[in-house]
Order: C-alpha cells, then structure tokens, then sequence
C-alpha cells in the first residue's frame, strides 16, 4: 500500500471525493495536510484537489500559493515528489511556477460542467502509466477557469518536452491546443482541470480516472 | 408612536394597536423591530398556518417533522436523511444574482443546523417565456447566483425544473431544495433546552445588509419594492463552506444544546424561535455582537439579515472548545447572551435594557380571517392546439425551447462533486447511490402553476402523483415530500381559495400514498402591479430504497418493444378541465412498474408527466440516439392528441421481445398497458409522412432552449 496526502485549504471541496477514490476505491493510505502545516508527512504523491481555495480571492490559486504548506510542497516537488493537482490544484501548481502556463477563465465565460473526453497525449509519467498511448477517456470537468495558455515559446518547450499529459477531444473552454492537464519537465508534477478522482467507479458515470491513481500506485511501487 | 415610524417597519396600524394593547404600554423601537419581523407573513406564516395543520406529518420513517430548520426520515437505524425546499423569489426579483445566491445559502443553513451534511441541491424556476429580454436577465442571473454559490460552497446541484409562462413576469419564483445525509447522534433541535446556558454567536459579521428582508418579503413587488434593492443580502459561499465544517464538527464532537440559523429577520428569528421552544426567555447582549460596521443601532442589529451566521446554545463548559474549533476556521466567535426562565426576550445595548418582550406575544400574531371565496374570472384560459398536419405540429413540439434541454443551465451548476450523481441532470428524477451502503435516492422538484390555476385541488395531486411516477421509475418508493406553496397575496379571499384547496388536495393524496410532508415553506405577495402569479405549489419529493442495478435512462439500445403504461386517453388533451387522476390507480401502477423493475424485466423505464409521449419519446431518443418507429394503429386525427395529452398513471417502457410474456403476465389485466413500437437505428418515425433523423431530434433538443440564452 502506497501513501497519498490530500491538502486541505480553507474552501476545498474536493478533497472528500479525492480521499474517497484513493481509501475505499484505490484501497491506498490517505493522510490529509493542513494548509498551515509546515512539515509534510511521509508520502508517496500529494495530492491538491479541487475546490475554491480561500474563496478564490484575488485569483483561483492565487492565495493557496502563498500558504505555507505550499513553500514545503515546493521543495517535496523539487527533489522529485510526485504532485497532481486536480482543477483548483492545477490552478495552485501554476500560480506556484511548478507547472507553466496560466489558467484563463473559460471561453464562454460561464462554469462549465461535464463529462468529457480526453486523449491520452503522453503514458509515460508516473501518473499515466497504466494507460494506453492516445487512448480516449471520460472524465468530468467542473470549472470556470479552466482555459489553459501558454505563449509560443513555451507551448513549443512543453511540446518538445513531452508535458502535455491530456488534451480534450470537443475542447469545452477555449484551452490553447486542446490542453486539459500538463506535467512539468521532470514528469513529476501534473495538474490537470477534469477531475478522475471523479471517475473512479462505473456506477457514478466512468472509471477511467481511477487509472490515474492506480498509474502512481504502480509507478511508486517500481521506484521503491 | 410616530405613524411615519410604524410605516418604515411595514406594519400596520391594527397591528400596532395590538401591539399597545398586548404590552399596555408603547413599544420601544426595537421591540417595534421585534413585532415587525415576527409578525411578517414570512416568519409567522399568520396566513396559512390554519391550512398547513391539516397535512399529514407522520410516518413510520418521520423523525422530525415541520416545525424545524428542515425535516428529517430515516434511511437505516443509524442514518438520516434531512431536506427542505425553501423559496428566494422576492430577493430574487430585484437583484437575481444575489437573490438566488442567498437563497441557496440559507436552504443549506437549513440543513446543517440538523446536524446533517449537505449533499445536493436542487431548484425549480418559474420565468416569463425566453422571448422577454428582461425574463432572460433575470433567468441568467439567477442561475449565475445559484452556480456561484452551490458550486463555491461545495453542494453540487444535481436538478429541478424550469416552466416558462407570462403569469411569472413581474414575480419569478426561485424556489431551492436542499437534501443532507447525518448519523442519528448528530440529529439536533433548535429549542432552548436549559436556563443559565449561554447564547454563542459564530460566523460572518452583522451588517446592514438584508435589513427588512422578512418584511419586504411579505408585500407585493411594486415600484417601492423595486427601490429595496437594500433589502437583498449579499452571499459569501467561502466562507459558507467554513460555517458548515465548523458547526459539523461542533455537532460531532458534541458541544451544544441547541443550534438555529440566523435566516429572515436574522438574530430576531433565530433567538425568539430558539427561547420560544423550549418555552424560556433569553437575555441578549448586542454589545458583544460581532459587526461589520460599528455604528449599527439595536434595532439594525435584531433586523440585519446579513448571510452566514449561526446561534449556537453551548453546553455548559464547553465554550473553550467551540471557540478552539472556530479559531480553526478562522471564523468569529462571541457569547451574545443567556437562557432565562422568565420567557421573555430581553436586549442589553450600552448596558442599558432597550427592550422587553414576552416571547409568546412575539409568536402570536393576530390571526386575520379572510374568507375563501372563488373568483372564477381568474381561471386561465385553456391552451390553443397547434394547427397543421402531423409532421408540422411534431416538428414545432421538438422546437420548441419549452421542452429543449436545459443543458445552459445545469451545466452551470457543479452536478459530479462528491460522486453520488448517478443519474445527471435533464430528465426524469435525480438518482444518488448513498456510499457505503445498498441504497439509493430518487429526488425530484417540480410544480404546475398553470394546472393548480385551473384546478388547485386536482392540480396539486398531479404535481404529486407525477414526483412519485418519477421516483418509482427508478425502482425506488416514495418516501415524503417537502413543500414551497407560492401564492398571491393573502388578503385576496380568491388566494385564500386557492390556498384551502391546494392544502386539501394535497391531504387527499398524501394520505392515500402514506407520504408525509416533513418540511415546507409558504410564499405569499407573489404579486407584481399589472399580474398575479399562478397559485404554484412546488413539490420537492424523495424516495428511497436497493436497486441492484439502475436502468439506463432513455432508449439504450435496437430491437427494443416499446409500450405505453397506464390508460392514454386522447380527450386529455386540449380539454379546459385538467386530466382525471384516479389514486388508487396511480398507486398500483406504481407498484406495479416498481415490481416489473425489481424483477429486472424493464430494459429502461421512464415517467410520463410534462409534454405527455411525445416528450417522454424525444428525451429517451437523444440519451443514446436511438431511434424509434411507431407501430400502433391509430386515427390519424387521433395520434397528435395520444401523443401529447397528459393522462395521468402513464410510464414509457422498453423490453427484450423475448420477455414479452413476461411482462404481459406483470400488468395482466390489472393494469393497462399498450405496445406502441419499437427501437431503430437512427430515425424516429411516427407515420410514413412523419419522420425525421435522431442527428436533428438531437440537434433541436440542444439548441432549441441553449441558444436563446448565449446569444
């Protein structure tokens, strides 16, 4: 059994659902971190789930990424600890620098919520293993800030790079290149603004996302 | 006192005289702010609370029923569910955005202060026809109100329904129910239960916000109402979503005696209703009241409907430990008062008593009798048929936004969060599995203004005959309803008539479905200038039960039998009467479909209410763009008529031909049933002139509605 922490910021509200998919569906150990925790468990992957970080004051991500539980996670992501930050998670990631690019508010300007269909661009992260190259997966999206950009130069670094991890099939929110969940050069980070901790049991809609987690389970297993 | 004084607190002079006459002396003014709150119609419910008595209450599931923030059933021994519907339509006429906002922000209050954790939301919209550019502000900012705040709070909205008609022009109505899940030791009351305990206020500020709500609420949208923008609060979910960590883990760890929170007419209410029922009196301290602003006066503070606030009765001791939890969340904390026995309502400011009133004076208005006499000038007229031939009417009906997806909405709304959606929003009743258990529930929230104006007693049985047509397509039983009765304004005998016949129409039927209504709300004054809403009862029902597997929702597959459940009749349709409802029917053919799913011998079974066949057809053609082909024989004259007319008793179900037998023996001869045609590939063909592609059924379904609004 591998161990996730799930972080908790004052108006997260998806960490229920990622502690959920990971305890009773991924059947893996769960620690959840206070966002004022400066020490971070032993863990295998951390986990910044979705939700409305401090309300989304200033800009979705904005504040949570000045936390101090962030400085820690930042140095845990540096020397090579697996993060995904799923939604408002990406949106932290992004506002923290450990991915690049921003988060822009959907095209339509409205929430958008849905099930969606992503490609698998790149299985060869911890978090995509599992998967099979460009396989299609349904995976719901809930955001109104989801829109990824990036300018030419960087598009082209993450391209040449291999960080683009997910792309939309029917692009809900603008996104440049179809981007729905990128990785940092190191393959050890990734955000992405569909929610698998959503997708892991076939009653509720889709499974796919459970993969996900079952990649890093794997992939943490291999490196041990 | 000044007549100008009385008149700012929208009270009137009967009233007032009353007031003189019970205390034998002038109130103060913030006693005056006191009587003004609690003798609103909102609060008091002096106007139909004769007519609420006679509605059944109990069950073998009821734990708690009306009379607190929200009502409560038992799923299992251990787990509870709580829910109520509760409506934003004055606020929400004003200031759409943050009327609806706030309107789900207070049904969820509702709902934690039980001691339960929220799990959906859902709503019901009455708006004037799309056409009205104003109805599509409105529209479009109520819904943004809704997204804003049950997405940001962490309550996903998983349903409801939206009806277009001119009679909600000037007076829309929002009505938002609210369903959470608790363990049975965290089940808690409202009532004062123990002299000397302290009064703890915790969450946002006191503001100037909301000032007057409850009595704004209870008079008619005129020009003046206009004006009171003032009077809508302004909503923050975040910290909402604090306020409910907090207070849940204050309930868990067993901290308090006794929990409201502080909705209309703010720390009035809450603090009147809180001493009030366990028959006390409490001392309150508005200097120790947490403000925004710190020139509020006493009576701005007892009126302030300023949002995400709660009162709290600790048990004794335990203050150190709710203040460590609210320090947690970094929310306000205050001891604001004590419980009495003196069962009077006393308020401190600057150390001076500035009021005192006997709690029971507060909590009995005058009742105003206003005889119930019909007025049969008010009786809508009846719908015109559309003209032309089959393919024409057909093609008009798929057209038409009315019956269009309402995908522009609820896919605003969070509706996966917390993974228990089974079924998604847009058709037929919501399905959540409850985790870590076998079982399900089946939520669903409509109304039918326009059939309660031609028949409120008929037309409120077939609101609710229709909720439980839905939950048994499920496979699940009705188990209660929740109630939001938006009428006219009181004073009016022809409301009145409307109202007594609603309430008895909806005893009828409930106690002969054994459903208990566990939680309601009564919304009067909804009147504009120039038109007076139909009498609109919204009906929030929940049902429960095992299903091994939930049936897909619409057609999933070719070579299906289709059939028709229930006795269609033709002359249903057009006619100025509304459909006959035969009850006992209704509640075998209930069970009856409940069985036939239990046995698993339905592929997929779907409700028919709204729209009639024809509606019922075109959403289960466009869940998978499965196509249908019509095979019964009928009059030609006579198939525009079966396919839309609303007879009641009715479910659209598809089967594997080889269980044809068996489902002939399930309905035998006890309940009607008729096979109308069959699933195909790709079209839906309804008579060798009527046919057209799924691709443009499906088209027309998504944009017929969704590109109205995004323009």
């Amino acid at each position: 059994m591998i161990k996730f922490g799930v972080v908790i910021f004052p108006g997260s509200n998806c960490d229920a659902d990622a502690i959920y998919a990971v305890s009773q569906v991924a059947k893996q150990a769960v620690i959840p971190i206070w966002h004022k925790d400066t020490q971070i468990p032993d863990v295998d992957c951390i986990i910044l789930p979705g939700g409305f970080s401090y309300g989304d004051y200033l800009r979705p991500g904005a504040v949570a990424s000045r936390s101090p539980v962030i400085q820690t996670i930042k140095r845990y992501a540096v020397n090579g600890g697996k993060v995904i930050g799923i939604c408002n998670g990406f949106q932290v990631l992004v506002e923290t620098n450990l991915l690049p690019g921003v988060l822009l508010t959907n095209q339509s300007t409205r929430f958008i919520s849905r099930m969606v269909t992503l490609e698998v661009q790149n299985n060869e992260t911890p978090f995509t293993c599992l998967f099979q190259k460009n396989q299609s997966i349904r995976i719901p999206i809930a955001h109104k800030d989801g829109n990824y950009f990036a300018d030419a130069d960087s598009i082209r670094m993450i391209q040449q790079n291999h960080q683009i991890v997910f792309t939309y099939q029917n692009n809900p929110n603008g996104s440049v290149n179809d981007i729905a969940g990128i990785c940092n050069r190191e393959k050890n980070v990734l955000g992405l603004m569909p929610h698998p901790e959503r997708a892991c049991e076939s009653l509720t809609g889709s499974s796919d996302g459970l993969l996900v987690f079952q990649s890093i389970v794997d992939s943490c297993k291999e490196t041990k | 006192m000044n007549p100008e004084i009385i008149k700012q607190f929208n009270m009137s002079i009967s009233d007032y005289q009353e007031i003189e006459r019970r205390l034998q002396r002038e109130p103060t003014i913030v006693e005056l702010g006191l009587f003004s709150a609690m003798w609103s119609e909102h609060c008091s419910y002096r106007s139909s609370k004769e007519y609420l008595k006679r509605l059944p209450t109990h069950g073998p599931r009821v734990v708690t029923g009306p009379g607190e923030n929200a009502g409560v059933i038992s799923i299992t021994d251990d787990l509870y569910l709580s829910f109520k519907v509760e409506s934003h339509n004055h606020p929400s006429a004003v200031e759409p955005f943050q009327g609806a906002a706030t309107g789900v922000g207070g049904i969820i209050r509702d709902i934690f202060t039980m001691g339960a954790r929220p799990i959906a939301s859902y709503d019901s919209l009455c708006f004037d026809l799309p056409n009205n550019p104003r109805a599509r502000y409105l529209l479009n900012g109520v819904v943004e109100g809704i997204a804003y705040y049950g997405n940001c709070v962490g309550v996903p909205t998983l349903g409801g329904e939206t009806r277009f008609d001119s009679c909600y022009e000037e007076n829309p109505l929002i009505n938002a129910m609210t369903i959470g899940l608790l363990r049975k030791k965290n089940l808690r009351s409202s009532e004062a239960k123990h002299t000397g305990s302290n009064v703890i206020y915790i969450g946002a500020k006191t503001g100037r916000d909301g000032l007057h709500g409850a009595s704004f609420a209870s008079g008619v949208l005129d020009e003046e109402a206009q004006k009171k923008r003032g009077s809508v609060q302004v909503g923050d979910p975040f910290l909402e979503k604090l306020l409910i960590e907090a207070t849940l883990q204050i309930i868990e760890e067993d901290l308090i005696e006794a929990i409201q929170d502080m909705g209309a007419a703010g720390l009035t209410s809450s603090s009147v209703e809180m001493a009030g029922k366990g028959h006390k009196g409490m001392r309150l301290n508005l200097d120790a009241v947490p403000l925004r602003e710190d020139d509020l006066t006493p009576v701005e503070m007892m009126l302030s409907e300023s949002q995400e606030r709660m009162l709290l009765i600790s048990k004794p001791g335990k203050e150190e430990k709710i203040k460590s939890i609210l320090d947690h969340w970094e929310l306000d904390y205050a001891i604001i008062g004590t419980i009495t026995d003196t069962g009077n309502m006393e308020i401190i400011h600057h150390d001076k008593l500035v009021g005192i009133v006997p709690i029971e004076e507060l909590l009995h208005p005058p009742v105003t009798s206003v005889p119930p006499i019909q007025n049969p000038a008010l009786t809508p007229l009846p719908l015109k048929p559309p003209a032309g031939i089959l393919k024409e009417k057909v093609k008009q009906f798929l057209q038409d936004p009315q019956f269009g997806s309402k995908r522009w909405i609820y896919e605003q709304y969070d509706h996966t969060l917390l993974t228990n959606t089974v079924n998604p929003p847009g058709i037929g009743a919501s399905l959540l599995r409850i985790k870590e258990t076998d079982q399900f529930l089946g939520v669903t929230l409509i109304s039918n203004g326009r059939n309660s104006a031609i028949n409120p007693y008929l037309g409120v049985q077939t609101t609710i005959a229709q909720c439980a047509r839905r939950i048994s397509a499920l496979g699940l039983v009705p188990t209660a309803i929740t109630n939001c009765l938006n009428f006219g304004d009181p004073n009016l005998p022809h409301t009145q008539w409307e109202l007594s016949q609603t309430v008895e129409g909806m005893r009828e039927i409930l106690e002969a479905m054994e459903i208990p209504v566990v939680s309601g709300n009564v919304s009067l004054y909804n009147e504009g200038i120039r038109k007076r809403i139909y009498p609109t009862p919204t009906i929030g029902m929940v049902g429960m039960g095992s299903i091994t597997h939930p049936l897909p929702i619409g057609f999933p597959a070719e070579d299906l039998c289709v059939a028709v459940v229930g006795n269609t009749d033709p002359e249903d349709y057009a006619r100025e009467t509304l459909p006959s409802l035969d009850i006992q029917q209704e509640i075998l053919h209930q069970k009856t479909i409940r069985s036939g799913i239990q046995s698993n011998l339905f592929v997929s079974c779907l409700s028919i209410d709204r729209g009639g066949l024809l509606r019922a057809i075109q959403q289960s053609i466009i869940v998978s763009m499965i196509g249908f082909e019509w095979k019964l024989p009928i009059d030609t004259t006579q198939q525009w008529a079966y396919l839309r007319c609303e007879s009641n008793g009715r479910y659209l179900i598809t089967f594997i031909p080889a269980k044809a037998q068996l489902v002939d023996q399930l309905f035998a001869d006890k309940v009607p049933y008729t096979k109308i045609g069959r699933t195909i590939q790709s079209e839906m063909k309804l008579d060798r002139a009527t046919q057209f592609s799924v691709e443009k059924i499906a088209e027309w379904y998504q944009h017929s509605f969704h590109d109205r609004m995004d323009f």
